[in-house]
């Protein structure tokens, strides 16, 4: 009976949603992962990454002002953004996200404004505050995703989760690269500091990978054994379509090689390698961004 | 009771003609390249053992409409009666409610830059009329009515039939219900012989320029 | 308040009532007769008439708001499709609205075929057309050719009685390209030239080549009573060689080898009279032929014969003969894979005769007669006498110099695209030794209209008056009004109100058969003339009903109007013609000795689109725009053919370029193409890719081809005895090639 079928007539659907969404996921993690990190030094005491705190709330403020522009550009009627405010609906997770999305910049540049007076109380409390804004700004998108229902590979538990941890994974390899570019900068009896900051940033990079690996281990084998949508949806990145992006470039190119190099003694200390890991690992995320958000609209539903 | 709209879809009746598909494109004015309601049509078997199945798709105005659930502007709404509805002048075509929709039956308007769906034909609904699909259809496959009262047409046909619904396992609870809808026509995904698997080192040489890429079936 | 804002308000409060009470009443809704505006809920207005794209001529209804047509639905007052309707049908609005239609008189203004045109007048039009009749009519009437289409109607009345008036031209009726042969054999056989299936009350439904889950001639009546029929428990069993939307949704299925169908149902026929299983009262009483001499007659036709030139396997054709005959009532169905042939006429008698065997005729549940109105044509009667012509015998005629034509007119037929060996229509057309002038009047350019030396902007279906009485589906005869639901666009006009202006023009000898001011007083005495209609108020009340249908039962048991009042199994009339007068299987001896990578091509049409002018409208177009070539999965692996891949087609006459289909679902010899496509000089629409209109939509055209012109194929064929063409015979061969040209 499996055999001989074939569709005779159907009609195409366009994916919904495009490119500009997978950015979109992409800006709000880096942005989530460095906010995060720049509270390591305000937030949590941790003064040895002073110099990165102040970076961090830089980037994670630019980051999420430009995040939601891709999401009104991929608006129908961009100009009608507004209807978010007064017609909310507060089952909807892009409702949460139009609220979050207005308080953590707004928080994110108090939080900034007292590090750069230098009110260490205010910069901590706001820090504090800002983590979990930071959870929720990334982790509700991963909502957006998993509360989609339609479609296999997103409509699962892990997802808000792997959302969040992947976004600490780019948030770091994007940490790593800021550092490395201010050390090209630095005055020269600095630079051991910022190299410290590097290895250090290297090592709970490679904590990240194994755990964002651990996540997608677990996401794929559960979809391959649980529905037929979800069988269908791993088969996707395993062996189907998706498959050369997904090993290729998530799995191999964004996770294991970085993870060699930064477990290699010798590699984990040089900078240039260092920063060849955080590259390859942003190239890694932005894939997995794009696997899941074009390759989970990409399974036919009708 | 009050009003619950219902549609049935009777395969047995069914002669995959289209003439809902357009009786749709008609009355609603749907553009060019998107759908309100669709017939797809299936072939399975070997040679001489072969046989087709119609099924016509349309939104099943669902009980537990995820759609409506995700919508952040209320764009989307449930009516009493069971109708979906959708506000052209609310919706921002942020899309995640054809995201969201596990039957695809929702379209961003190319020409009007907003989400539009099938909603029973309510205009005609509330005036009494049948829906325009319902009304075309030349061999009644399709029939509308008013689940909740006992003496409709639908309710009869509903109470003596083994129907079916689409993809029940959403927990959407599809107001559209088949009469003999057949299995290869609901599944939405390949059979194993449709799919074309890639061997993703190949594929990456390829795509550097390394190796020639191999010729494909098809377009 | 003018009128017209009175009349809407009238409407409004009127729905408001109706809303009101609705609310309180049943929640049954009402399947139609109505509609309202989609964003105003304003009542529209309903203008009853008939669908003209195809031969079923259903009642439908034309809304309007603001005197613009904007939807049409189908008239639930009609009796065949009791408010039911096809795609095609819907589709007639976007007909109307068509951007490229034609709006004004043109007069060639370079060389034949240039598309340089001058506009010109009506009057002028007309009056030159008049003065070249007269002339010809002075000297030769034969050389007033005259080709009436479209393909699938019969020509109107008024256009006849022109001819007719006019006194001896030469006509060719553009439909008998296709239904000549079946015609023809059902008047022999019963005196009738088509039969209405009781499908709602039949038990049995053995279908030989026809279509009807996609198109018959009598599409949506046939359809909506057929699948009643299998609800009540009918069993359907379909020869088809390719896997057709009837054939797929069958309870069998016999892919049998293309044209050979009579020697299945000879064999069945044999199978039943050896068995005893025949209705020997029936045939006492209506057969013209001794049962003992038909046996003998049919005794050659075994099952496995059968089976070495179908395919069939014997025993299927035994338990499928048993069964037909032991199950009361049963009937057939059969359609163009049967009749299209060379051996059309045969088929056709040779299937007909298993109904007559087993008394399934004129009986409740078998075949019937069809039970019409004979419209009269109102008096002063012309008596002028016509040369009828096949349409496809026409142009070898003219090519031969059998036929000069001085003056042809091809009116709404399309003969450079539709006919076979398109080519050489073509060469014909755009030769002036050959055709010295030519007219032609449609709705749309066409390939055929470019090539026209006076072009005349036709009104379409929607536009014209006509009075139809379509054979009853339920057996109870009704009459159909067709009457203009807007004034035409632009300068067009309805060809027969032309005629009429003609006719006058030409002088009292053809205008005094002609003496009506209009189409509709035309119709208007047709309609007087039958007493009961004229007493329920005749045309008045039908412009506004649409269908006048009296209340009745089926008269079962008509007498057949033969000239021996019997049911002819032996044709006395092909006996005289020293044609074979008992059904025979004729094999087509090229079929027999197919070659390596030679197949035998079948035609076919799609619930969508049709050979004339769907290709214009994209409700339709979005759906298919494509015909690619059915060809066995087995095969094509073998041959190394994928779908989507290219392969060429040749035959005798031409070959051309398609994409190939690879399916499970047809006959390892037959090849199989929709026929409607491709076109190059029919509107923009039906050639693919996007523009700019009035309608936004056409810049949203996806499809960049609109598939392949495939009629340069099948070359010009007729059935020896009944004339129709034979478009299912062809041999072509196959090739896979690198890329597809245009
Ligand atoms: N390859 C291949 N070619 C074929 C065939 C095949 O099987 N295979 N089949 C042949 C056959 S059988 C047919 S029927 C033809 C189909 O060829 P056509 O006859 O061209 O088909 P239609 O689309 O039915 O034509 C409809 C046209 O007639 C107009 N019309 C209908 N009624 C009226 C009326 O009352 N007044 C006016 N003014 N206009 C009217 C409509 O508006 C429309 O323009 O194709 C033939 N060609
Ligand atoms: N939607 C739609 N409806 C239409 C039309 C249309 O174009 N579209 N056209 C109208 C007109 S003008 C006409 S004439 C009628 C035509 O009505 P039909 O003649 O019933 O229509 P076709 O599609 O030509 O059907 C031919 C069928 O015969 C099969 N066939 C081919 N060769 C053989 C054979 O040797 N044996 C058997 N048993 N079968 C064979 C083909 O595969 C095909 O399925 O339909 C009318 N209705
Ligand atoms: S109109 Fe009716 S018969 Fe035709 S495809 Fe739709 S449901 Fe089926
Ligand atoms: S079918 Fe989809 S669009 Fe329609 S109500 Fe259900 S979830 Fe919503
Ligand atoms: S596209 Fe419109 S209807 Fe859909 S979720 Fe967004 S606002 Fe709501
Ligand atoms: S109910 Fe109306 S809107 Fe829905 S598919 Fe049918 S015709 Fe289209
Ligand atoms: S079957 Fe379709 S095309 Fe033919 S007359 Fe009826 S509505 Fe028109
Ligand atoms: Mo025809």
């Amino acid at each position: 009976m499996e055999q001989g079928v074939q569709v005779l007539y159907n009609v195409a659907h366009e994916p919904p949603l495009g490119v500009w969404i997978a950015v979109y996921f992409y800006f709000t993690g880096l942005s989530a992962g460095s906010f995060i990190l720049s509270t390591l030094a305000y937030g949590f005491g941790l003064k040895k990454y002073k110099p990165i705190g102040f970076i961090g709330v830089v980037l994670a403020t630019v980051l999420l002002v430009l995040a939601p522009l891709n999401l009104i550009i991929d608006l129908g009627r961009p100009e009608r953004f507004w209807h978010l405010f007064p017609y909310l609906n507060i089952k909807s997770p892009v409702t949460w996200g139009s609220f979050l999305l207005t308080i953590y910049p707004i928080n994110c540049l108090i939080y900034g404004y007292f590090m750069h007076r230098g009110n260490d109380k205010w910069t901590k409390i706001t820090g504090l505050i800002g983590i979990p804004l930071a959870i929720s700004v990334h982790g509700y998108t991963g909502f957006i995703l998993a509360l989609s229902k339609a479609r296999a590979l997103w409509n699962t538990a892990v997802m808000p989760i792997l959302f969040l941890v992947s976004a600490m994974v780019s948030g770091i390899a994007l940490m790593i690269l800021v550092v490395a570019i201010r050390r090209l900068f630095a005055p020269p009896e600095e630079r051991a500091q910022y190299h410290e900051i590097m290895v250090d940033l290297g090592r709970i990079l490679a904590a990240a990978i194994l755990a964002d690996l651990f996540l997608i281990f677990s996401d794929v084998l559960v979809l391959l054994t649980a529905d037929t949508e979800a069988r269908e949806a791993a088969l996707l990145i395993l062996t189907l379509d998706f498959s050369p992006i997904f090993l290729g470039v998530e799995l191999l190119l964004g996770s294991l090689v970085p993870l060699t190099i930064l477990a290699l003694p010798d590699f984990n200390r040089r900078m240039g390698w260092i920063s060849l890991a955080a590259v390859l690992v942003m190239i890694g995320i932005f894939a997995m961004r794009y696997i899941m958000v074009i390759g989970g609209q990409s399974l036919p539903l009708s | 009771m009050s009003v619950r709209w219902g549609m049935v879809v009777d395969l047995r009746r069914c002669i995959g003609c289209h003439a809902c598909q357009v009786a749709c494109k008609a009355e609603m004015r749907t553009p060019l390249g998107v759908y309100r309601n669709w017939v797809k049509v299936v072939q399975k078997g070997r040679y001489p053992n072969v046989s087709l199945s119609f099924l016509p798709a349309l939104c099943n105005n669902c009980e537990n409409p995820i759609c409506v659930r995700n919508c952040p502007t209320q764009a989307t709404f449930r009516r009493e009666d069971g109708i979906v509805m959708q506000d052209p002048h609310r919706c921002i075509g942020c899309k995640y409610c054809i995201a969201s929709c596990p039957y695809d039956v929702r379209y961003l308007d190319p020409l009007k830059r907003v989400v539009q769906k099938c909603t029973w034909c309510h205009h005609r609904v509330d005036v009494g009329l049948e829906p325009a699909c319902v009304n075309a259809c030349p061999t009644r496959a399709l029939i509308f009515g008013d689940i909740n009262d006992p003496e409709s047409e639908i309710s009869k046909v509903l109470a003596a039939n083994a129907v079916q619904v689409l993809k029940p396992e959403r927990d959407t609870l599809p107001h559209v219900f088949y009469i003999g809808a057949d299995m290869v026509a609901m599944r939405t995904y390949g059979g194993a012989e449709e799919r074309v698997e890639v061997d993703w080192v190949r594929w990456w040489l390829a795509k550097l320029g390394i190796l020639r890429p191999r010729a494909q079936a098809g377009e | 308040m003018t009128r017209r804002q009175f009349l809407k308000w009238a409407l409004w409060a009127g729905t408001a009532g109706f809303v009101f009470q609705y609310g309180l009443m049943a929640t049954e809704l009402t399947r139609g007769g109505r509609s309202v505006g989609r964003t105003t809920g304003a009542p529209r207005v309903a203008v009853p008439t008939v669908c003209r794209l195809c031969p079923a001529r259903c009642g439908i209804l034309a809304f309007l708001e603001d005197g613009v047509v904007v939807k049409i639905e189908g008239n639930p007052k009609d009796p065949n499709a009791r408010g039911g309707i096809c795609p095609k049908g819907l589709s007639g609005v976007q007909l109307l609205f068509q951007p490229d239609r034609l709006l004004r008189p043109l007069r060639r203004a370079g060389p034949r075929g240039s598309a340089r045109w001058q506009a010109i007048s009506w009057d002028e039009a007309v009056s030159e057309l008049a003065s070249r009749l007269i002339e010809i009519r002075n000297n030769d009437a034969q050389q007033f050719v005259f080709l009436s289409g479209p393909a699938s109607q019969r020509p109107d009345a008024l256009t006849q009685r022109f001819l007719q008036a006019f006194g001896g031209p030469t006509v060719s009726e553009a439909r008998l390209l296709r239904v000549a042969n079946r015609a023809y054999a059902l008047s022999l056989t019963w005196g009738a030239d088509s039969y209405v299936p009781d499908l709602a009350q039949t038990k049995y439904i053995l279908n030989f080549g026809a279509n009807p889950y996609e198109s018959h001639e009598m599409y949506v009546p046939l359809i909506r009573r057929l699948i009643e029929g299998r609800r009540g428990g009918a069993k359907l069993v379909t020869f088809d060689p390719r896997l057709s939307r009837t054939a797929g949704r069958s309870d069998e299925w016999f892919p049998l080898r293309s044209g050979t169908d009579a020697a299945v149902a000879l064999a069945m026929a044999n199978v039943i009279t050896q068995l005893g299983l025949y209705d020997r009262e029936f045939l006492e009483k209506h057969s013209n032929w001794p049962m003992d001499a038909l046996a003998e007659h049919l005794r050659p036709y075994t099952p496995e014969s059968a089976e070495r030139f179908s395919g069939v396997a014997a025993g299927h054709i035994r338990r499928i003969a048993v069964e037909f005959a032991t199950t009361h009532p049963a009937l057939l169905l059969t359609g163009g894979g049967l009749s299209q042939r060379a051996n059309g006429l045969q088929n056709e008698r040779a299937v007909f005769l298993l109904a007559a065997l087993t008394g399934n005729v004129e009986r409740r549940g078998g075949l019937c007669l069809p039970r019409r109105y004979e419209l009269a044509d109102p008096e002063p009667r012309p008596s002028g006498a016509i040369n009828p012509l096949p349409p496809q015998e026409l142009f070898v005629q003219i090519s031969l110099g059998e036929t000069s034509p001085q003056l042809l007119w091809i009116d709404r037929a399309n003969p450079a695209f539709e006919q076979p060996q398109p080519h050489m229509v073509q060469e014909i057309l755009k030769d002036e030794n050959k055709i010295p002038f030519l007219v032609v009047s449609d709705s749309f350019q066409t390939e055929t209209a470019q090539l026209a030396d006076l072009l005349l902007p036709a009104a379409t279906f929607l536009e014209s008056w006509e009075l139809h009485s379509p054979p009853a589906y339920d057996l109870v005869p009704y009459v159909a009004l067709q009457q203009p639901v807007i004034s035409p666009w632009g300068e067009a006009r309805p060809i027969p109100e032309v005629l009429l202006e003609l006719a006058k023009q030409m002088g009292v000898e053809v205008g005094r058969f002609l003496p009506f001011g209009s189409m509709r007083e035309y119709v208007e005495k047709q309609a007087q003339a039958i007493p009961e209609l004229s007493a329920e108020g005749g045309l008045e009340h039908l412009t506004e009903v649409g269908i006048w249908a009296p209340a009745g039962h089926p008269d079962y048991g008509r007498d057949f109007s033969t000239d021996s009042k019997r049911l002819e199994i032996f044709s006395s009339v092909l006996a005289l013609r020293k044609q074979p007068a008992l059904p025979v299987y004729l094999a087509v001896t090229e079929h027999e000795q197919l070659g390596q990578d030679e197949f035998l091509l079948s035609v076919f049409d799609t619930a969508v689109q049709d050979d004339g002018v769907t290709p214009l409208l994209w409700w339709l177009m979005e759906i298919e725009h494509r015909n690619s070539l059915w060809i066995n999965a087995e095969v094509a692996k073998r041959m190394r053919i994928h779908e989507g891949d290219w392969v060429e087609i040749s035959s005798q006459v031409g070959r051309i370029r398609v994409r190939a289909f690879p399916t499970e679902g047809i006959h390892p010899q037959t090849v199989a193409i929709h026929g409607g496509l491709g076109h190059w000089g029919l509107g923009r629409l039906a050639q693919g890719g996007a523009f700019r209109s009035q309608d936004p939509n056409t810049s949203l055209i996806w499809w960049k081809e609109a598939g392949t012109h495939v009629q340069p194929l099948i070359p010009i064929r007729s059935d020896s005895a009944a004339g129709g063409q034979a478009w299912q015979d062809t041999v072509v061969r196959l090739v896979k090639v690198e890329e597809g040209s245009p």
